[in-house]
């Protein structure tokens, strides 16, 4: 495969970046997505983030941008869209989520701050687990009047909470060291639906 | 001989007839058989021992020893075929004797022959191993006499009976009886079927055990528990002393645990529940020495432990529960530690004089003798002070309840009590604080309730209070009691700075109108007080306070002063009309007091603008003035509670015995709920650096650690203090991970240092 014209990319990001700086800023994401036919909550979009590094969300800085479509073997629009479906089998591979999940945290916090809001993170969690969490209609609505912020260690450990079998919970040992949140969610859930989760 | 024929006498040589005589066997044996059945017949007289032994010994030299032995034992076999009638003839009033004196006769018998036959025994006995003499009588004695059909049932039978009648009460003969059992004893064979004693010893075992059954079915459905008890304890002797006298079987325990299977283990609980009269009732009425033999029992068989610990600690559970439900208790710390104390004495008594068995022998050197050392039983011992702990850590209250206790007594006993009664006190206290999990708890409520003794301005004793402190220290250690040191130094360094300060003023009588003025002066933090907005002071007192920091601040630069009204006292001379009274009072009493000086009534919120007192303090204030024991301020309209639009007024009316009045003491009180909730609020506060202290000082010994090892010990590092709730722990190490002291390890259950 002949190596990806990096100039083609220049222009590329010259399309979509700020009028004053030198990033693609949150309106140049939304044409660059409306121009991949790719809705902005799919989750492929922070695969992409995931693949270019980005460091913080709705932003692409000039190397991110250019260095990691490179990296992807990737120069135009065209091979872009392409990409995309290849970068959605890629997480499929649970150790590649993974990777993938404990870094959408790193990338959608405030660099300020060392926790995530609970509203993105109840966004994100939408986005990011559907499909792979039975419980997660329960957990959102747990989270609804519980807590003001996620920390990364809750964060990460969701995951794996996760991947527990989970129709029945009976593996859950909550004097194991699971984070306080997650223990919390188990014991409301068992409240709330005592027939569904008799462990 | 010699006859006579001519001159010539021939001398012939004696010929004797040795013939190899076939039948001089059969007549030696003949003859020693009349010889044997002579014997068996104790006709021994005409009988000549060297005759006798010569036969034998040709006989065998002869090679006849087969037909001397197999002649032997068939002769036995005949006589005793004839003893087994003859014995099997009597009655059974006689049976038992006869069969004892065969056996004696027997044996002398068998000496007898053993003593004729004794060659035989050495050379062909040895040489064909055959059975020697005496054993063989013995063997057939068993085959023949003992094991006949004629015999061996009525003999078994017979004894059993005896012994069941002994059992019954009366009178057997012990001598017969330890004979025949002796006898079943020799005569036990190793050969299946020759186990005559084995059978015996079954057989005994099974009436033992049938009696027993019986004896328990009647002794329980007639007697109270501590005389049933008592009755097997007689059994059990009895059983013993016949064991020693006649009943000499191979495995005395196990008739013993036949005994106690039947009578005790079998029916344990009923015993122990029996109403009106088992463990419980004995618990509650202190019936030391019948809960004595109950324990001596219980203790020697299966199960019997586990069941008295299981009720006593019911027992005492109950009871516990029943001070924890009673109102009256719940609300007067004095009674509900008071009747704790007591409780807890009493099982403890009960244990000491109860429940305590021998322990091996071990030598008492200074009186160079052997003693059995009695000890209390551990585990039941462990049982009361379990459940003491299961209590005292029900009871939210139990912390603050102990040292309200504590300040009382040292507050109005110990000024007579003698230094045993005290010492006694102070050692309860401090068992009930061991048992106690918020151990910090305590010390925050202990260290309220000192430090208000310390100022009520009355005479402490540092002596007393340093008693309980050392014991506190040995308990918890140092560091606890090194911030009371500064209470102490405090209150010294402030009769100093007094004294000072009176020196130093030019006019004592003018600069402070008269008042007499005491200040203690406290060290900021080591005293658990707020620091909170003075209440606004008259006149009068102002001046003095001026007075005193004008001389304090020369004293010591830098220094700032902050004045606590709420702790003060105030001693008041009171003019009503009908006389005067002295009357002490806080300090915030006599600010709303001298009010009045100067108005003749006031409305609530006047009285609140005026003295700048926050709602609670004020309310709380004007309820003991005005609707307490003595009413110095009536109030409208009259009731016991305080609101803000009650108005107030002097009571000239106002009469009491007694010129000297006590309205308040600063003194330790019970806790609000609010107060209550606010003191756990800085407790829990308090633990948690504590807390995350203890993770990582772990995890930096550690470096790597699992979850459940870590909260395991963090809660054996605290527990001195208080015992962590481990879902506090795993909030602390979130808190921790947060803060990137700690990360998870990739299995997840686990934690590493990060240096």
């Amino acid at each position: 495969m002949k190596r990806a014209d990096k100039k083609a990319l220049l222009e590329l990001f010259q399309t979509y970046k700020e009028p004053l700086g030198n990033y693609i800023g949150a309106e140049g994401l939304q044409k660059l997505f409306e121009d991949l036919q790719v809705d902005p909550s799919d989750i492929v979009t922070l695969v992409l983030a995931w693949k270019l590094r980005a460091s913080s969300t709705c932003e692409f800085t000039e190397t991110e941008f250019v260095e990691g479509l490179a990296n992807l073997q990737v120069d135009s629009l065209e091979k872009l869209k392409r990409k995309l479906s290849s970068l959605r089998k890629e997480i499929e591979d649970p150790s590649k989520f993974k990777a993938f999940y404990q870094f959408v945290f790193q990338y959608s916090k405030e660099p300020s701050q060392r926790s995530l809001p609970a509203e993105t993170a109840m966004a994100l969690w939408d986005i990011l687990l559907r499909g792979r969490f039975s419980l997660l209609d329960s957990w959102l609505e747990f989270l609804k009047n519980n807590t003001h912020s996620i920390s990364k260690d809750t964060w990460n450990l969701l995951y794996d909470f996760s991947q527990l079998s989970e129709t029945d919970l009976s593996d859950y040992d909550d004097n194991g060291a699971w984070p306080v949140l997650i223990d919390d969610f188990v014991k409301w859930l068992k409240k709330e639906q005592p027939n569904k989760h008799e462990s | 001989m010699s006859r006579r024929l001519g001159s010539r006498v021939l001398i012939l040589p004696f010929k004797h007839s040795v013939q190899a005589d076939p039948k001089y066997a059969e007549r030696t044996w003949d003859s020693l058989k009349e010889a044997i059945k002579e014997i068996c017949k104790h006709n021994t007289g005409v009988l000549s021992y060297e005759e006798l032994y010569r036969n034998a010994y040709n006989l065998v030299l002869h090679k006849h020893g087969d037909m001397l032995y197999n002649g032997l034992e068939d002769c036995l076999t005949e006589l005793l075929d004839q003893v087994v009638r003859q014995v099997a003839a009597h009655t059974d009033s006689s049976f038992l004797e006869k069969v004892k004196q065969e056996w004696e006769w027997h044996k002398v018998s068998m000496i007898h022959i053993r003593d004729i036959l004794m060659y035989m025994d050495r050379t062909y006995v040895a040489a064909k191993r055959k059975t020697p003499v005496y054993d063989l009588g013995l063997a057939l004695f068993r085959k023949v006499f003992i094991k006949s059909t004629l015999i061996y049932e009525r003999l078994v039978n017979g004894i059993l009976g005896l012994v069941e009648l002994e059992r019954k009460g009366e009178e057997v003969n012990r001598q017969l009886l330890a004979s025949l059992i002796t006898m079943l004893r020799d005569l036990n064979g190793e050969q299946e079927g020759e186990e005559i004693f084995y059978d015996f010893e079954r057989r005994l075992l099974k009436e033992t055990a049938d009696f027993y059954y019986e004896e328990a079915q009647l002794q329980l459905s007639i007697c109270s528990c501590p005389v049933y008890l008592r009755r097997v304890e007689q059994r059990l002797v009895e059983e013993q002393d016949r064991i020693q006298s006649y009943l000499c079987v191979n495995s005395p325990s196990e008739l013993i645990k036949v005994v106690q299977d039947e009578l005790v283990t079998r029916h344990m609980e009923t015993i122990v529940d029996m109403e009106n009269s088992g463990f419980v009732h004995l618990v509650r009425n202190d019936c030391t020495q019948d809960l004595a033999i109950m324990y001596n029992l219980f203790h020697k068989v299966q199960g019997g432990d586990e069941l008295l610990r299981s009720r006593l600690k019911k027992e005492i559970h109950t009871q516990a529960s029943l001070i924890l439900n009673d109102v009256d208790n719940r609300d007067d710390p004095i009674r509900w530690v008071e009747a704790v104390i007591c409780l807890r004495q009493k099982y403890m008594n009960i244990v000491d004089d109860a429940f305590c068995h021998e322990q091996s022998a071990s030598r008492n050197t200074s009186m160079d003798a052997w003693s059995l050392d009695t000890c209390v039983d551990k585990k039941l011992l462990q049982t009361v002070n379990d459940s003491f702990e299961w209590f005292l850590n029900q009871f939210v209250r139990t912390s603050e309840y102990l040292s309200l206790y504590l300040d009382h007594r040292i507050r109005t006993d110990f000024r007579n009590a003698s230094e045993a009664e005290m010492e006694n006190c102070f050692e309860q206290v401090i068992l009930l604080f061991r048992a106690v999990r918020d151990k910090d708890l305590f010390e925050r409520y202990y260290k309220q309730h000192l430090a208000k003794r310390l100022l009520s301005g009355r005479n402490f004793s540092e002596d007393i209070e340093r008693i309980f402190i050392e014991k506190l220290k040995s308990e918890c250690g140092y560091q606890f009691t090194s911030k009371l040191e500064v209470m102490f130094t405090d209150i010294r360094t402030s009769a100093e700075e007094v004294e000072a300060f009176r020196t130093a003023l030019d006019d004592p009588q003018s600069s402070l109108n008269g008042i007499e003025f005491q200040v203690n002066v406290l060290t900021t933090g080591c005293w658990p007080i707020r620091n909170q907005p003075a209440a606004r002071l008259p006149l009068e007192m102002q001046r003095c306070c001026q007075a005193f920091e004008k001389i304090y601040f020369a004293r010591h630069s830098g220094r700032l002063l902050s004045w606590q009204t709420s702790l003060g006292n105030v001693e008041l001379r009171a003019h009503f009309p009908s006389r005067r009274h002295e009357l002490q009072v806080s300090t915030h009493q006599a600010i709303i007091l001298l009010l009045f000086n100067h108005h003749d009534e006031l409305s609530f919120r006047q009285i609140q603008e005026e003295t700048g007192l926050p709602q609670n303090e004020l309310i709380r204030c004007l309820k003991s003035l005005a609707c307490g024991k003595y009413r110095i301020l009536c109030k409208e309209p009259k009731g016991k509670e305080v609101v803000d639009t009650d108005m107030f007024s002097f009571h000239s009316k106002f009469t009491c015995k007694l010129v000297r009045i006590k309205v308040a003491n600063i003194m330790a009180e019970k806790e609000t709920e609010e107060e209550k909730r606010e003191t756990q609020g800085r407790v829990d506060d308090d633990r948690k650096p504590q807390i995350e202290a203890a993770i990582v000082r772990i995890m930096k010994a550690r470096r790597y650690l699992d979850h459940n090892n870590l909260v395991s010990e963090v809660i054996s590092q605290l527990q001195t203090h208080f015992v962590p709730e481990p879902a506090e722990i795993k909030r602390r190490i979130e808190s921790l991970i947060e803060r990137e002291f700690l990360e998870r390890d990739n299995n997840q259950r686990s934690y590493r240092y990060i240096a």
